[in-house]
């Protein structure tokens, strides 16, 4: 095979721990590499190692057979390696173009941005990518789909030939991401576009690498390709067992009442008449695309947004919830998607922010924190979870993606929920994690707690709901009982049956 | 063990600073033993300090919020010209205090409403409400001092218990108690918490908005006894007290451990801040420069501590901990 980079026995510690060890692996000219493992496998710190961004402690780079080092991003564009991370770095005031050159504007010789010859090149990018959009356009303006086709533009306009996408896929629809691969598969056939791909998501890992490295615990443990290349065996050498991931979690206790009902819930331009009814002991799943309008009709069912019209029933009374602060005091919590924005206080130890949302609960008759029976109910989470590291004065952006959504989830159930709402419960979280987390929602409804679950996996929505309302464009598009329910079914009703027949 | 590894992190700032401190006293005494610790100057300058350290308390809270407050100087020119003609006029003495602390805590108050619930810049709103209350201090006097005070209340300012300043002792009084209350108290387990990230504070059930404005309320408060205490130390009311004593505040809490962007900060660490830029002011006024370069010093040590804060936060990126 020719091998455009060589990775020989990298190692990399943080703190005196191994992060990377030994890690030895091939990426061939013009092929899809796709990396794989759980969350703190080191993907990410191996990618930013070859993207220049972190210094190696121990091992080789080679790139067509010679030894590079790397200092920096930019030294690593002149060796022709970019890197697009995980979250979008464009600046939503400035046009594609200005977005595109960045920091590398073409001016006259009295300094001024060419403005037109800007707009020209930043097109002939576009065009070479098969994109129709007017440079001028405001990127603000784009999808966030697009925003990121944006970034990888400007990524791919320093004139490199191994182009790394850090899960690039996490908060795209299903027809974007087609998009997206479509585009990476232009890249590699027109410009001879190396792309090693970061993913948690193993269907579209079998959709579109040639080959397949899996990292665990910072080793690495082999590399798939063509006919190898299928889910058990990816999730046998990233977890070291075989686990069942796809099928239907059932209940174990009998239904319970209606706790609440929400009828005809409106909000101009984001959702209109959302009804639905949540149930003890069960599991309501809500699908839809990006842009449903699922989460802009929880936020304001919780009181956190504005709500036009409609009525909301809970155990039996009308309610009006005029913030989240009351929601959780009536027991109506909601996990966010969000987790950096509005879920975690990521400089704050994981004990201040377990406790963040229940200090009513921990506060003594003297106004003071409890702190005694705050660590005591935090280091019950830390151990119930299996939190990594377990300790709790470490902050919560420290630690992995995963381990993060753990210590929300911590956070959430310690104000000891009526109604559960989880938004995109496993969205950057490996498939350990994820196992996890699925079978304590289940658990928890078994426990007695209506759960809404909110999700754009389709394999989750059907392994873990009772029923499915599905929402399109801010309607409800119809309530489906999972007996048997299937991925095609689901999304019939999704685009209506006109649409699918065609 | 977890809890000892937390409180070994947090002394070290206030490692740094006590021992700057003990240095810069102990150097001082050897290079200036003749005037360095005679009982004037210990005295003069502990008095000035006073104000600071009431002031950079309140501060202290508004800063944890992530917010600041540019208003202080002029409530306490404010609450001392209202409480001054309020005596002038024959008013009792104990009813003009509370006046003047309801003043204070009132102003404070309206400014938390501005950054809370009106949603403006915390710059703008208290950069706002300092040239408004200037500017009235200004109008309710025409610019004269409001003298003539009853003997009672400048007892207060000027008196002395056990041989310690009053002034010394409120405000040791007021740091002690703050500094007791701030780690314990759910309430500033809030104020923490909002600082940090005001979105997740409000989807965590915190009514940051009134968080907001009981913070700059104490803030507020705190000024306005600042200003009963100046009208009575100086025996008047006067527009033009306290310029610029929200600097020194900002800085002194900024030397102690505060940041900018919110969600750090210890009165301890503020009361070492107040110190430590006494000392350095007091140690250039002893090698004879002049005493007017005291708000251009804090500055210097202002800045100077921001670059440090920077040159962490850089290496700790390095070191991928943040």
């Amino acid at each position: 095979m020719d091998a455009i980079l060589k990775l020989e026995g990298i190692g990399k510690m943080f703190g005196g721990n191994y992060v990377l060890k030994d890690v030895s692996l091939e990426i061939g000219r013009g092929e899809v590499h796709a990396v794989i493992g759980e969350n703190g496998a080191g993907k990410s710190t191996l990618m930013k190692i070859i993207g220049g961004i972190y210094e190696p402690n121990e091992g080789v780079i080679r790139k067509n057979g010679e030894k590079i080092l790397l200092h920096n991003a930019i030294e690593a564009y002149k060796q022709g390696i970019g890197i697009v991370h995980q979250e979008l770095s464009v600046a939503d005031n400035l046009t594609i173009a200005e977005n595109i050159f960045a920091g590398r504007q073409p001016v006259n010789r009295f300094g001024f941005v060419r403005e037109k010859q800007m707009c020209e090149d930043a097109g002939k990018i576009l065009g070479e990518m098969g994109i129709r959009l007017d440079p001028r356009e405001k990127v603000g303006n784009l999808s966030v789909a697009m925003q990121q086709i944006i970034e990888i533009a400007k990524v791919v306009s320093h004139r490199i030939d191994v182009l790394i996408l850090d899960e690039p896929t996490s908060s795209l629809s299903n027809k974007e991401i087609a998009h997206l691969f479509e585009l990476v598969r232009r890249l590699c056939r027109e410009q001879g576009m190396t792309v090693i791909f970061i993913s948690h998501k193993l269907d579209e890992v079998m959709a579109i690498s040639d080959r397949v490295s899996v990292l665990r615990n910072g080793n690495f443990i082999g590399t798939l390709s063509g006919e190898e290349i299928t889910a058990s065996r990816m999730i046998h050498m990233m977890v070291g067992d075989q686990l069942d991931s796809r099928s239907f979690l059932a209940p174990k206790t009998p239904e319970g009442e209606v706790i609440l009902r929400a009828e005809g819930l409106c909000r101009e331009g984001k959702f209109r008449d959302v009804s639905f009814a949540l149930q003890k002991n069960r599991i309501l799943g809500i699908f839809g695309l990006i842009g449903a309008g699922r989460t802009e009709s929880i936020l304001s069912l919780i009181g956190a947004d504005r709500l036009d019209s409609g009525r909301v029933t809970y155990e039996g009374r009308e309610i009006r919830l005029s913030s989240p602060k009351e929601a959780i005091a009536k027991g109506i919590v909601y996990l966010t998607e969000n987790r950096r924005d509005l879920g975690l206080f990521l400089p704050k130890e994981i004990s201040d922010n377990v406790i963040a949302a229940s200090l009513g609960a921990f506060t003594t008759k003297r106004h003071t924190v409890d702190r005694k029976k705050a660590g005591e109910a935090v280091e019950g989470y830390i151990q119930k979870l299996k939190i990594q590291p377990p300790v709790m004065d470490k902050p919560a952006g420290t630690y992995s993606g995963g381990n993060q959504q753990k210590i929300l989830f911590s956070k959430v159930l310690l104000t000891d929920p009526k109604v559960l709402i989880v938004d995109e419960p496993t969205k950057g979280v490996d498939i350990g994690v994820k196992m996890t987390i699925h079978h304590m929602l289940r658990d928890l409804a078994d426990s007695g707690i209506a759960v809404l679950l909110i999700s754009s996996e389709l394999p989750e929505i059907l392994k873990l709901s009772d029923r499915v309302l599905v929402m399109h464009e801010g309607e409800c598009r119809g309530l489906l009982e999972n007996r048997d329910l299937t991925e095609r079914e689901v999304m019939a009703a999704v685009y209506g049956e006109k649409e699918v027949q065609q | 063990m977890e809890e000892q590894k937390k409180k070994l992190h947090v002394s070290g700032r206030i490692l740094t600073l006590s021992v700057t401190i003990v240095v810069c006293v102990a150097v001082m005494s050897f290079l200036k033993p003749e005037t360095f610790f005679t009982v004037s100057n210990l005295g003069s300058s502990l008095t000035t300090v006073t104000f600071n350290l009431i002031l950079a308390c309140g501060m202290t809270v508004v800063l944890m919020l992530g917010c600041v407050d540019l208003s202080v100087g002029p409530i306490v020119a404010f609450t001392s010209v209202v409480v001054a003609k309020l005596l002038q006029g024959g008013a009792p003495i104990v009813p003009a205090i509370l006046a003047g602390l309801l003043i204070g805590s009132g102003i404070g108050a309206l400014n938390g409403t501005l950054v809370g619930y009106g949603g403006l810049a915390p710059f703008v709103a208290t950069l706002g409400t300092q040239s408004v209350f200037r500017g009235l201090s200004y109008v309710l006097t025409s610019g004269y001092s409001v003298t003539g005070l009853p003997e009672g209340f400048s007892k207060i300012g000027q008196g002395t218990l056990w041989g310690i300043s009053n002034l010394i002792l409120i405000a040791a009084l007021v740091a002690a108690v703050l500094a007791l209350l701030v780690p314990r108290l759910a309430f500033f387990k809030r104020v923490y918490l909002v600082g940090t990230s005001r979105s997740v504070a409000f989807m965590s059930g915190i009514n940051s908005n009134l968080i907001l404005i009981a913070g700059y309320t104490l803030s507020g408060f705190l000024a306005g006894l600042s200003g009963i205490l100046m009208a009575s130390r100086y025996a008047m009311g006067n527009a033009g007290f306290a310029v610029g004593y929200e600097t020194q505040a900002i800085a002194a809490a900024v030397i102690g451990g505060a940041v900018m962007a919110g969600g750090e900060g210890s009165i301890l660490g503020t009361v070492l801040g107040v110190l430590l830029v006494a000392v350095v002011n007091n140690s250039f006024i002893q090698f004879g420069g002049n005493a007017e370069w005291q708000t251009a010093i804090s500055g210097i040590m202002l800045v100077f501590t921001l670059f440090i804060d920077v040159m962490r936060t850089r290496k700790a990126k390095r070191k991928g901990l943040i």
